[in-house]
């Protein structure tokens, strides 16, 4: 089943800015699905419309089958939301913070108590249970954001750029739990400018810029769809001819160095060759990074 | 489903909030009061309005300016408020509808100056003794108007863009209709224009409403000020589910 089925939605402020133009994707259950894009590309306004807090100008939005301008209140209850700003509460402390939280969506007060101390053990906030939420550090409050959006155990969790301005060792913390979150079954939906964050932990991905989706797929396959790797060699043998296999290869001789950049799966048939004709001496094979299709998608 | 085991949670914590800060929500309009009542009691001693002490006379007008006060800053505050903390996010989120959010802010604004107004009505009685006359009307009378007053408070966190907001709505609004309503004076004792201009205060009639229902003393028939308070509070709460429905000003500012 589909988690969520975006179908040419588009979004047009009051002041005329197109944030959106016809976007349709679809994230499949159980998935770690990135929303990447530049700033400004539409991501948040994709997802304030997936969660109902923005309204769309045209188009449809379904969660788990369920339409968001029909059925928003039972779409919601589905959802948890880690909103791109930090919030700051300033009267509860954080343990009130997730008591009312998870009351807005059901969970009766004998569960909230086990559940609020479950979620914050887990993010390290336990310490913090009566201090008011104000009062905490920025990295904490952005963990209590993610500790609200989980509260309710929700089958669908989208987070709006959650380790942004987070140190090393709390992002770790806070994508740890995300992954046995999905692991339980919760699908995910997030954006970030971490590109190896997204690299390492989505199945899908898609890019977003100037307000379209440029290109929707799975991680794995990305690269092999729009990355370029970089051979580097040394050889025994100079003075052979190496015919491209595309024009757009780009083949660089230097005495008995050589440099490649190919197509990613193309290889094979370059270090074949090279190790027939040239006599591989030595070799560095440099694999795309996401960080590379992204600059090379979005700067098309 | 409708999820009001969600609104009730709302509820509670928009009362919660007041009662976490109640030196400012609640003890602060109570000690406004008391200084009121000290000033007055020096100042007018023994005169008498509308046949009656003018304490006695001033006590329901103060109690009522409490419900009104109250009630309004309870959602008003917690709303803009929200809007600047970023923390509207919650309430834009969560599975509630706009008829729920409006029915736990201002639930939780009739908590608010329920109760300010009965601890105010406490400590006027150390001052004067004080029969209530109609009490069913008071009551009636004191859920109207926190009623009303809160829905507008919410009405007025939904529009506000800014900390200035509230204060101009104090400063401007509120005080003038609160002394236009006859809460210090009888709205009889003004001349000419101020009278008229009076008659079309909402809060002539509800503060005449809790008069009546006191001491017995109108100066708008009581029926008619009755007739008003509902007719206020059937227009006003319909619009506050249509603006919380559509939500477009429930923004991070």
């Amino acid at each position: 089943m589909e988690a969520v089925e975006i179908d040419k939605i588009s979004k047009i402020y009051e002041d005329g800015t197109q944030a959106l133009n016809e976007v349709s994707l679809k994230v499949r259950e159980g998935k770690i699905y990135g929303l990447l894009g530049p700033n400004g590309a539409g991501k948040s306004t994709l997802i304030g419309i997936i969660s109902g807090t923005v309204s769309k100008t045209s188009g449809t939005a379904k969660i788990f089958g369920l339409d968001n301008s029909k059925d928003l209140q039972k779409a919601k209850l589905l959802l948890g939301v880690v909103p791109q700003e930090v919030v700051s509460e300033p009267v509860f402390t954080v343990f009130e913070v997730l008591d009312f939280f998870a009351g807005f969506y059901g969970v009766k007060k004998n569960d909230r108590k086990k559940k609020i101390d479950e979620v914050l053990e887990a993010l390290h906030l336990g310490s913090k249970r009566n201090t008011r939420a104000r009062f905490l550090s920025g990295g904490m409050k952005r963990r209590l954001m993610v500790a609200k959006a989980l509260i309710h155990e929700p089958k669908l969790i989208i987070l709006d750029e959650p380790t942004a301005g987070v140190d090393v060792e709390l992002r770790t913390i806070i994508w740890n739990y995300v992954k046995e979150i999905n692991k339980k079954g919760s699908t995910i939906i997030f954006t970030t400018h971490y590109l190896e964050e997204a690299e390492k932990l989505c199945s899908e991905i898609a890019i977003i810029n100037k307000g379209k989706v440029i290109v929707e797929e799975e991680t794995d396959k990305l690269k092999y769809l729009f990355g370029e790797t970089t051979i580097d060699a040394t050889l025994e043998n100079t003075g052979f001819e190496l015919e491209k296999i595309l024009d757009t290869d780009i083949i660089k001789f230097n005495d008995n160095e050589v440099k490649i950049i190919t197509k990613t799966g193309n290889e094979s048939y370059y270090l074949q060759k090279l190790a027939t004709l040239g006599g591989l001496k030595k070799i560095e094979i440099g694999q795309p990074s996401l960080e590379d299709i992204f600059v090379k998608l979005v700067k098309a | 489903m409708a999820n009001w085991y969600g609104a009730y949670n709302l509820f509670r914590r928009e009362t919660t909030r007041f009662r976490k800060i109640i030196i400012d929500t609640t003890v602060s309009p109570i000690i406004s009061n008391v200084l009121y009542l000290i000033i007055f009691n020096v100042a007018v001693s023994g005169r008498q309005v509308q046949g009656v002490d003018y304490i006695k006379f001033l006590a329901p007008g103060l109690i009522t300016l409490t419900l009104i006060n109250s009630a309004f800053s309870n959602p008003s505050f917690a709303l803009v408020i929200a809007k600047f903390s970023g923390s509207i996010s919650d309430i834009l989120i969560a599975p509630l509808t706009g008829t729920q959010i409006v029915l736990a802010y201002v639930g939780a604004a009739m908590v608010r100056a329920l109760v300010t107004a009965f601890a105010t009505l406490l400590v006027i009685l150390l001052f004067t003794h004080l029969n209530v006359e109609h009490i069913g009307l008071a009551i009636l009378g004191a859920f109207l108007t926190s009623f009303f007053f809160g829905t507008l408070g919410a009405i007025f966190g939904y529009f506000a863009k800014q900390f200035d907001s509230m204060t101009m709505m104090t400063t401007f609004i509120m005080t003038p209709m609160s002394f236009l309503g006859g809460v210090f004076y009888p709205v009889s004792a003004l001349k000419g224009i101020w009278q008229t201009v009076s008659r079309f205060n909402p809060m002539l009639y509800f503060i005449d409403l809790m008069r009546y229902s006191f001491i017995d003393k109108e100066f708008i028939p009581h029926n008619i000020s009755l007739t008003v308070a509902i007719l206020a509070n059937v227009i006003i709460f319909p619009l506050a589910i249509y603006l919380f429905t559509k939500g477009k000003r429930l923004t991070v500012l």
